[in-house]
């Protein structure tokens, strides 16, 4: 009869402790959500597979890292999103590939859901029409020049600048050194600079 | 950091308030979807060797198992054939011990 007890309150115990860590990881995905998928979106140029990116990163570590401590979660996610990301573009290269030897003439950069950096970025509700526009255009030319970045450099800005990890969670996000990471992001800053210089100072 | 990489930073970070209500409730879908996403925890890397060790075991016990018979021409009924002569003369064979035990008696 105790030892049937001490099974039951146990059992409550770890589902307790369960809940509260699925709602500690519900919280952080969704304080997360809303940047990955800007980030994934400037990446890839492309509204569903930017979402399957960001998905497919929260499931991967709800499977196989809630157990890890919570500070850790940000750049073990990151990392995760940004090795999706790859993998989006290495099978768009592929299947333009694949598609080119068809004939069949289809580009994925034909397709509907291409993410126009000016529409989407429109600035809040609350801004007058003319603010709003101007708040669109800076985005706008923000994620083109990001774009433009080798993919390298992209990483280590959009972790350290966007997101504000710090160089060494962004060394682990991106499986580096310190040193590369501050290598990149430097030449990431100058190539932006040259581009938005006027725009942004 | 520098003016303009904050300048940049809050840039990036307003765009992420914009989002439009259909990609926020696919966000949030997806979300809900990952966290029921099985666990799939690891084992401490330190089991692998004990692991591979236990399979390689059970592998071997399979392929040398001491109780099979190592002849495959041999059967059961083998063992009872090379006795066939004690089990058809076994009365005389009881007779005999019976006998022996009068004589020492």
């Amino acid at each position: 009869m105790i030892v049937t007890k001490t099974a039951t309150l146990r059992d409550k115990y770890l589902t307790r402790g369960k809940i509260l860590e699925l709602q500690s990881l519900e919280n952080f995905l969704l304080s997360v959500e809303r940047r990955a998928y800007r980030i994934a979106v400037v990446s890839l140029l492309h509204r569903e597979d930017a979402l399957d990116a960001v998905q497919e990163a929260m499931t991967q570590l709800v499977a196989r890292y809630r157990d890890k401590n919570w500070e850790e979660w940000r750049p073990l996610f990151y990392r995760i999103l940004h090795s999706k990301i790859i993998d989006a573009h290495r099978k768009r290269k592929l299947q333009q590939r694949f598609s080119g030897w068809l004939g069949s003439g289809r580009d994925h950069g034909e397709n509907d859901d291409i993410e126009d950096p000016l529409q989407n970025a429109a600035g809040p509700e609350h801004l007058a029409p003319e603010p709003r526009r101007q708040n669109a255009e800076a985005v706008a030319k923000l994620d083109v020049a990001i774009q433009r970045l080798p993919v390298r450099q992209q990483q280590a800005f959009m972790l350290r600048c966007w997101e504000g990890l710090s160089t060494r969670e962004t060394a682990c996000a991106m499986r580096c050194s310190e040193g590369s990471v501050k290598t990149h992001y430097s030449r990431a800053i100058h190539s932006l600079r040259s581009v938005l210089g006027d725009y942004y100072e | 950091m520098s003016e303009f990489e904050r300048s940049m930073r809050q840039t990036l970070r307003a765009s992420e308030q914009t989002l439009d209500n259909a990609t926020l409730a696919e966000l949030s879908e997806r979300r809900r979807q990952a966290l029921s996403a099985p666990s799939k925890r690891r084992l401490p890397i330190f089991l692998a060797p004990a692991i591979g060790m236990a399979a390689a075991a059970v592998l071997a016990l399979l392929v040398i198992n001491p109780f099979t018979p190592t002849d495959n021409n041999v059967t059961q009924d083998d063992y009872l054939t090379g006795n066939i002569e004690l089990y058809e003369e076994l009365d005389f064979y009881s007779w005999l011990a019976y006998e022996e035990r009068s004589v020492e008696g």
